[in-house]
């Protein structure tokens, strides 16, 4: 959920850059069903407490490893647009570290010692002291004062990174280096009236 | 038609702007998703 917060960040910051969040009418996307059906494929993977779903260990790592086909094959749909690119090296990044540590996300335990938390294995994440691809595990620790965090990838610095500038670009702050035709046709334009 | 925007569906332009909007968020909801779910590290923990 955490992952969220810069996009919040970039819609907030956008109108004291020069960007106009009316432009966020003529956004599109291309492959939004597939975004919808890795979190809904997630949901099932890893459910909260109050759904009456139950998958074992190794079910909710195929649909944990299918939800991000999903998420790849939109972010590739969509790789023009400004943070995509961020966004789709996040995530190589993460699921290279899931991959080659048996389908869990490690995380370090001195990541989890900052975090004040204690677990072998919790929904898709391992504590692990010498992971596989270990530049590439969540190694540190989110601040306290940020609200639901704990740890975090360099995968996640990349897909938050993403996160920010796709809004920006979305309400005008970025431009994309795209030809004018094809940035007209990306992003849509103004409406002559408002 | 909806002459300010150019659409070429049969709408008022009160109408169209709605549609316009309901789209904006479904790609925004969208890709809000996609935050969500590629970061691994935090959001099931």
């Amino acid at each position: 959920m955490v992952l969220v917060y810069p996009l919040v960040l970039g819609l907030l910051l956008a109108p004291l850059f020069g960007g106009d969040v009316r432009r966020l009418a003529d956004l599109r996307l291309r492959g939004v069903s597939l975004l919808y059906l890795a979190l809904a494929l997630q949901l099932v993977a890893f459910p909260v407490r109050a759904l009456p779903i139950r998958v074992g260990d190794s079910g909710a790592v195929v649909l944990w490893l299918a939800s991000y086909v999903c998420l790849a094959a939109a972010t590739a749909l969509n790789f023009r647009r400004p943070g995509l690119p961020l966004v789709a090296a996040g995530i190589a990044a993460n699921v290279a570290a899931i991959l080659a540590n048996g389908g869990h996300m490690p995380v370090l335990p001195e990541a989890m010692h900052a975090a004040g938390r204690a677990y072998e294995i919790h929904y898709n994440s391992v504590a692990t002291a010498t992971p596989h691809l270990g530049w590439l595990v969540d190694r540190w620790a989110a601040p306290r004062w940020v609200p639901s965090a704990n740890f975090f990838s360099v995968g996640d610095v990349l897909i938050a990174l993403g996160g920010l500038v796709f809004p920006l670009a979305a309400t005008g702050v970025v431009r994309p280096r795209l030809p004018g035709r094809a940035r007209a046709r990306e992003w849509g334009k103004l409406p002559r009236v408002l | 038609m909806c002459v300010p925007c150019g659409e070429s569906k049969e709408v008022t332009h009160m109408v169209c702007w709605r549609i316009r909007y309901i789209k904006a968020a479904i790609a925004l909801g969208g890709f809000a998703a996609l935050l969500v779910d590629a970061g691994a590290g935090l959001r099931w923990k």
